[in-house]
This record gives structure tokens, sequence and C-alpha cells, in this order.
């Protein structure tokens, strides 16, 4: 090769080395906050105002029963019952849109996930909007609402809503994938369409919802937004709400708020490895390689009577609060009704014109863009060094990337933050307060996700095509950017809209980590539904159900992202 | 329109209140602060004060002493603390100046030196939380009051004691002293009162009250008619958002509450120059006047009280004793989470 030549092939791979070694670098700040995170945490936990190492909080948290075992029954009252409720709505959901002619059934799908993508404090406030005395429902029918604003039924519900999207996928996937022959037994045997439903059908689904009542569960002693705006004010509070509490009213008491943070993590992995054992158990019973259609069940003279109800529900639940949030972003006052007399739209207008809402915004798109990024990045990184190297230091590295950012992934926003306070307030990198500090929060937060999905393409792909490319003299980067990311493209495109979602929705980490200068605009809507300012958090719940609408159609345009937000 | 004629005002104000000479003297120690404020830029406050208030200054402010942008990090005041407590910690505080309903809180920060020693000018006409050693001074006066919604039936309510009557299950709601410090100071006032104590806010709890986070939300859900009374601040009915509710302000028979909230400049302002700017903006006559139109009583005893509201010496009182309500903090915070929960 002539001098010339190998200077241009070096600069030609420079763009190349160089996203190398930004994947390379942020795979290691990945894993060195994870471990700096932790250990933090840790120690905070076992650390109290007169020593360094003291068993006082622990102890505190045990004893005061306002501390720790109250919010710890409270979460699990509501975790329980709401994996029921939504495992069982989203079930039936799935069954009619999958197996039954119930008329428009595939568009199930996209009112089921509407209250998924509105975030959960939002909902909450909708809840608020819509039910509080002389609120929508009163305004509309004329009668005071017959349900609680507030308070445990209130949250059961709205968490219901918001989290029954997963037990929806996951049994509608079941009942796609699952073997048609045994129902077609079942009814050929004489069995009634509800004998074979009960008989045959749900036991074949069981693994799924299982796996629904686990996930739901998870979701619920994690979720922080619905409690802290609808149980806060009745005195019900859970781990999620105990620790904001504790972390952020002064004198701040961060070791209780560890030690909290501790069980609220356990009891995630706990779950976590639950649903590995139900998955790895149980995968291949449901399976069937025959590629059979589905008999539908014909749901006869009540298939309009379903049509009315499963819609009529379906339908007042996803679009009520999206109406709610809508009329209050526009109101111009309180207590002199809804008509369009009172009607503004300077809570929009604000948005151009306050300095703290237009940065949000900007906060916002610049940190989901650049976090999305970046997770795909790593993703990238991750699954290529774990699934493509030899054995060796570099593969276990990737390896471990891959169950580490798969293990932040499953821990609670309020575990992460806390840690990242711990870890970036003063001493050698003060991060904290700053927009770096949210950045690395939504990327540990949500990189897992990316993994996930990169990886599992990335499996499929045969490695017939990269040693072609090897054969024809091309560098590893060089095959990696010719041949592997062009066949990853579906699997990259799905991680950043998800990524990009989700930390546009993130509240748990941020309520924690946002600060002057680096507020989010679901920071700043959660602060104005906290402190009253419904009309202005309406109208940026509004703006940010429009940007993550608008990036899903963006997603499905692209034509691959296959699923709905997945936090 | 509306800002002209709002301008128009502050600036009467501003200039039959102006002494000539004393202004003179004033002028060159400002215009000198000025000269160095355009310099650093802009001024960070920390505050808990409402963001129409701040929105107000801001814009007097710019026309003024342009070339100095003025931000705020706005929050309840237990954020507020809770920030510059990471933050001193961290070294990296942003703040110029910081300004809380919650006068205890800044003995803390006076005792862990975070704030200046500074007394200009301005201090003159101000009577009320003065830190003999010059680290604060008052810069507003909130008054804790009761906001009542006759069309949502709370019509009769004339005292805090009303609201402990079956009449009103259900109907009453409050905000959550650990994120509210004005309400921190009511409430505490109350947990000290022998008529009140926590035998009180357990009455309001078996009464159903409602335990939102801060002030504003109880002015919300009073003027929509959610709840038919709740306790709250004088300032709210003011607001352009409730001013046209049927929310009325119920100064309590047993008296009303009076917060004189702390202004003070810290010692590390990253903007040194612009924080004593925008201080002593902050403490003069137009600045003040801003307050009064909100129905908040200003600081300086020569800007009259909020329209509709008695002057400062003829309110009804129920003083808090902030010395106790510090030192009794971190118990009935405690004692607030077994209640209430937060």
């Amino acid at each position: 090769m002539s001098a010339a030549g190998r200077v241009r092939s070096v600069l030609r791979g420079t763009p190349l080395a160089l996203l190398a070694l930004m994947a390379a670098s942020s795979v290691a700040v990945l894993l060195a906050a994870s471990a700096l995170g932790g250990w933090e945490l840790l120690r905070a936990g076992l650390h109290s105002p007169a020593a360094d190492w003291s068993l006082h909080p622990l102890q505190r948290a045990l004893t005061q029963r306002y501390m720790l075992l109250g919010p710890l029954l409270n979460s699990l009252l509501l975790a329980v019952p709401v994996a029921l409720l939504a495992t069982c709505a989203g079930g039936l959901l799935a069954w009619f849109a999958v197996r039954s002619d119930l008329p428009a059934g595939r568009w199930l799908l996209a009112a089921v996930a509407l209250p998924h993508i509105i975030p959960g404090f939002q909902l909450a406030s909708a809840w608020v909007e819509l039910f509080s005395h002389g609120g929508v429902w009163q305004a509309v029918f004329g009668v005071a609402a017959p349900i609680a604003p507030y308070g445990y039924g209130a949250i059961v519900a709205v968490m219901t809503l918001h989290l029954m999207l997963f037990p929806y996928l996951l049994v509608a996937a079941n009942l796609q994938a699952a073997d048609p022959a045994l129902e077609e037994a079942a009814r050929v045997a004489g069995l009634s369409a509800l004998r074979v439903l009960v008989r045959v059908t749900v036991p074949l689904a069981r693994p799924a919802l299982a796996a629904s009542v686990l996930l739901v569960f998870a979701y619920v002693m994690e979720e922080f937004g619905i409690p802290s705006l609808l149980g806060t004010p009745t005195g019900f509070d859970t781990l999620t709400t105990r620790i904001y509490g504790l972390a952020t009213t002064p004198p701040l008491d961060l070791s209780a708020a560890a030690v909290l943070a501790w069980l609220l993590g356990a009891v995630a992995l706990v779950v976590l490895w639950a649903q590995l054992r139900l998955l790895a158990g149980q995968r291949l019973e449901t399976l069937s390689g025959k590629a059979s259609r589905h008999s539908v069940v014909r749901l006869g003279r009540w298939r309009w009577a379903a049509a009315a109800g499963v819609w009529g529900a379906v339908l007042a639940a996803a679009l009520a609060p999206l109406l709610a949030l809508g009329l209050v972003s526009l109101l111009d006052g309180w207590g002199q009704g809804y008509g369009p007399g009172h009607w503004t739209l300077a809570r929009y207008r604000g948005l151009l014109h306050s300095d703290e809402l237009r940065r949000a915004l900007r906060n916002t798109v610049l940190l989901a863009a650049g976090s999305a990024a970046l997770a795909t990045l790593i993703a990238v990184a991750v699954a290529v060094t774990a699934q493509r190297l030899r054995a060796g230091w570099l593969q276990r590295l990737g390896l471990l990337a891959d169950r580490v950012s798969f293990v932040a992934f499953a821990l609670p926003g309020l575990v992460v933050g806390l840690a990242l306070i711990l870890a970036f307030s003063g001493g050698w990198m003060p991060l904290y307060g700053t927009v770096w500090l949210l950045l690395l929060a939504y990327v540990l937060r949500f990189s897992g996700v990316s993994v996930r999905s990169v990886a599992a393409r990335l499996a499929q792909i045969g490695q017939e095509l990269e040693a072609a490319g090897a054969v024809a003299g091309l560098s590893r980067l060089r095959v990696l950017a010719r041949i592997v990311l062009p066949l990853l493209a579906p699997a990259l495109t799905g991680s950043l809209v998800l990524v990009f979602i989700n930390a546009v929705k993130e509240i748990s980490a941020t309520s924690l980590l946002a600060s002057q200068g680096s507020e989010t605009l679901a920071y700043e809507a959660y602060v104005r539904f906290q402190e009253g300012n419904y009309t202005q958090g309406s109208a940026l719940s509004m703006v940010m159900i429009a940007l993550v609408l608008a990036m899903l159609l963006l997603g499905r345009w692209l034509g691959r992202a296959k699923t709905v937000g997945v936090g | 329109m509306q800002r002209r004629s709002f301008l128009a005002t502050v600036t009467g104000a501003a200039a039959a209140l102006g002494l000539p000479a004393l202004a003179r003297a004033q002028d060159a120690d400002m215009a000198q602060l000025y000269a160095q404020a355009k310099q650093e830029g802009k001024v960070v406050m920390y505050t808990s004060v409402p963001s129409f208030l701040l929105d107000r200054w801001k814009t007097l402010f710019k026309v003024q002493y342009p070339g100095v942008e003025v931000e705020y990090f706005r929050s309840g005041t237990g954020k507020v603390l809770a920030r510059v407590e990471t933050e001193s910690r961290a070294g990296s505080l942003g703040g110029d100046l910081v300004w809380l309903a919650d006068p205890t809180a800044f003995n803390g920060m006076v005792e862990q030196k975070l704030l200046l020693s500074y007394e200009p000018p301005e201090w003159k006409h101000i009577t009320l939380a003065k830190n003999p050693e010059g680290y604060f001074v008052a810069g507003r006066v909130l008054v804790g009051c009761l906001l009542v919604n006759p069309k949502a039936g709370g019509g009769g309510v004339k005292s805090f004691a009303d609201l402990t009557k079956p009449a009103l299950k259900g109907k009453v709601c409050i905000a959550s002293p650990l994120i509210s410090g004005s309400t921190n100071v009511i409430d505490g006032t109350l947990w000290k009162d022998p008529r009140f104590g926590w035998k009180y806010f357990e009455q309001l709890k078996k009464n159903d009250v409602l335990v939102l986070s801060d002030v504003p939300d109880v002015a919300r859900a009073v003027a929509s008619g959610e709840r038919a009374a709740g306790i709250s601040l004088t300032l709210y009915k003011y607001q352009p958002e409730f001013a046209n509710s049927p929310m009325q302000i119920v100064l309590p028979a047993e008296g009303a509450i009076p917060m004189a909230s702390p202004l003070g400049v810290f010692a590390k302002a990253p903007h040194p120059a612009a924080a004593k700017l925008f201080y002593r903006f902050l403490l003069s006559p137009a600045a003040q006047t801003v307050l009064a139109e909100a129905g908040i009583y200003p600081a300086r005893t020569d800007v009259p009280a909020p329209n509709g509201l008695p002057d400062y010496a003829q309110l009804k009182k129920l003083l808090p004793d902030f010395a106790w309500i510090e030192a009794h903090q971190r118990d009935n915070q405690a004692k607030w989470r077994e209640v209430f929960g937060g």
C-alpha cells in the first residue's frame, strides 16, 4: 500500500475509531458510576452523624413504624391488587383483540397504550382534575363525581390504567403464539366457548399471566409520581414517597433514605430474579412452530354489546384524562366554570416566554436525544463484545456490562437517583445540579432497554456475512459499520425511540436530581402540579404528550419500532 | 397595556417617595454596583416567592438596570433549603440571594456562615426580622389566614377552630409543613398555642382534612370548589388566576399569623455586585409596591398595606415563636410524618 493510501485509510477509519472509543468510554463510565453509586448507597445507610459506620439508621428505620414498615406495607397493599387487576383487565382486552371478532379489535392496542404514554403523575393529576369536587366531571354531569379524587382507591385505579399495557402485550403475544390445536380439540369435544376460555386458553396463557403479574408488581413498587400526588394528601405513603420526603425535606435524612432504598432495590431484584426463572422455565411451552391460523371466537349476539362495553370503557379511560388535561391547560382562572369564555392560550405562550420553561424544553429534547444516542451506542458495544469476541477479559467485561445495564433498568428510579446524589454531590466530581448527572441517570436507567433489543437482534444475525467481509479484507470496525450495523438497524431505531420516550417521561430520578438550569419538562410539570398550578402543569403535560406521540409516530414511520414505551 | 399601567404606578410611587439628596448619594453607590453587576452579567435568587411576583420584578429590573439578567430557582422553602444544603456541601453554590418564608432557616444559614453581613440604606425603613449583625432582613410579610369558598359551603367559617366542626368534614384542606415553609410557621404557631396543639391537628385529621403539598394548591382547591375552606395565605386572592373566583379571605378570629420573610445575600455569591444591586432593588419602594399590589404586606413601613386588608398595626395577630418552632422542628416533623405521612 502506498504511503498516501495508508494515510487515506487511517483517516477514513478515524470517525469509526472515535465512535468505538466513545462507546468504550461510555461503557466504562456506566460500569464505574454503577459501582460508585452502589457503594455510596450502601455506605450512606450505615452512616450516622456521630460515626462513620453505624447501625443507627437501620435501627431507626426498623423500629419506627412510620419510617419503613408503614410505607412498605402500603406499597405492598398497592402492588398486589394492581398487579392482579391490571393483568385481568389487560389480559381480557388482549383476548378480545386477538381471539374474538370484536369490531376494530386491533385498535385496542392504541387505546390501551395511550394511558401508558401519559406519564403516571400526569395521569394522576388528570384524575384530580376530573373527579375532585367542582371538577370536570361535575361540570359535565352536574352532580359530584362518585369516584374519590385522592387516596388508596384512586391510586389503584390510576396505576391499573397506567400499567395495563404490559399484561396486554404479554398476553396478546402468548395468545398469538399458542398452539390452536388444543383449543380446536376442546371445541370439537363439545365445550362451549366460555369453557374453552376457562379450561384451555387461560391455563395456556399462565406463563404470560404470571409474567404480567410480576412485571406490574415491579412497576407499582417503583412508581413515584402517582402515589406522590394522590397518596400523600391523604397520608398514604409508599416506600418511594417516603424516600423522596427524606431526601428532599430538610433537615435531610439521607441515611434513612438509603436504608429504604436498599429495601426497595432488593424487592426489585427479587422480582427480577423471579421473572428470569419464570422465563427460563416456561418459554417453550407456549410456542408452536406451525403457522396455523387461530379460529376466532364469534361473539354472536353479544358482539355489539361487547363492543359497546369494551370500547366505551377503553375510550373513556384513554381519552378522559387527555381531555381533562387539555381543558385545564386552557383555563384562565378557577371557580368560574370550564366554558370557552374562560379559555386562554397563556400557559402555552408561557412556554415561549418563560426562561425556565424554554430551558426545560431544550433540556428535555437534548437529554432525551443524548441519552438515546449514548444508550444505543453502549448497547452496540456491549452486544458486540459479549457476542462476537473470543472468550477473554474483554468479552467478560461485555457480559458484565450487559448484566449491569439489565439490573440498573430493573432498579427503581428513586434508588438510582439517590445513589447518584450520594456519589456525585461534592467529592471529586460535583456533578449534582448539572444536566450531566441527569444524562448519566437516564443512560444508567435505560441502556438496559437498548442492550436487550440490540443483543437479541445481533443474536439472530449469522456470522457468515461478517466472515465474508473479513475475507474481502475489511477491518473489524469496517465489518461492523458496513455489515453488522445495517442489519441491526431495526433494533437501533427501536432502541433510540424507546430510550427517547422514557427519558422524556422520567420523573423518579429527575425529581431528586433536577435543579436550576437542569430542569426538564417532566420536572417542571411535576412541580407545577405539586404546588397547585394545574393550569400550567396541564399545558406542559400536553406538550410532553405531543412530543412522545410524535416520537412514536416517527418510530413507526421509520417502520420497525414494534412496541410502545416501557417505562 | 396592563404592563404599562403597572409600570406607571410603580414609577409614580418611586418618584413620590424618593428623597432627592439621599437618593443622589444612594445613586452613586447603586451606579457603582450596577457597573460591576453588568460585568457579572446576571444574578440568581433562590426563593419561595411566587413566580408571578418574580416575573414582575424581573420586568421592572430589566427597565431600571438593563444588561443584568435575573434568574431564579423557585420552589417550596424545603426544596430551596435542600438545594442550598446540597450545593454548599458540594462547594458549588449557584445562588446569589436567598428569600424564604421561614425565618428559622436563616439562623441556621447564619450559623453555617453562608450569609453576608450587608446593611444598605434601605434598612432604615424596615423594622421587622432585622438580624442584629446584618445578615438578613424582612423583605415582605406573609399573612397566614383562612381561605373560604361560600359556594362550596365555607360561608360560616370565621376561625381556625371552625375547621374541626362536623359540618366541614371532608371539606377542609391544608398544606404540608414538610414542603411549605409558611405552613411550617402557621402550624408551629398552632402547635405551641395551648388552645390548639397537636390535638387540633388530630381533630383535623379526624375531619378528613386533605393535606396538599403547598399553599397555592390550597388556594386552587378552595377557589375551584374542591374544598370549602383551607389554611393558606392572603396573597392568593390577589392572583389573576383566583381574583374572579368565589374564594374569600377570612382573617381568623383567633388572629392572623404574620411571617416576616427574610431576605439575605450569600457570602459566596458567584455574582457579588449583582447580588447587592438586586437586594437593594428588592427593598426599594418601587419593588415593595409590587408586593402590596399582590396582596402581600410590604416590609417597608412607608409603603401602604394591600387593598382591602387592614394596616399592619391594626391587624389582629397570632405571633409565631420562631425560636420555639426551630427548637421543636425535628420532633414536630417526625410527629407530622406519624400523623399525616409525607
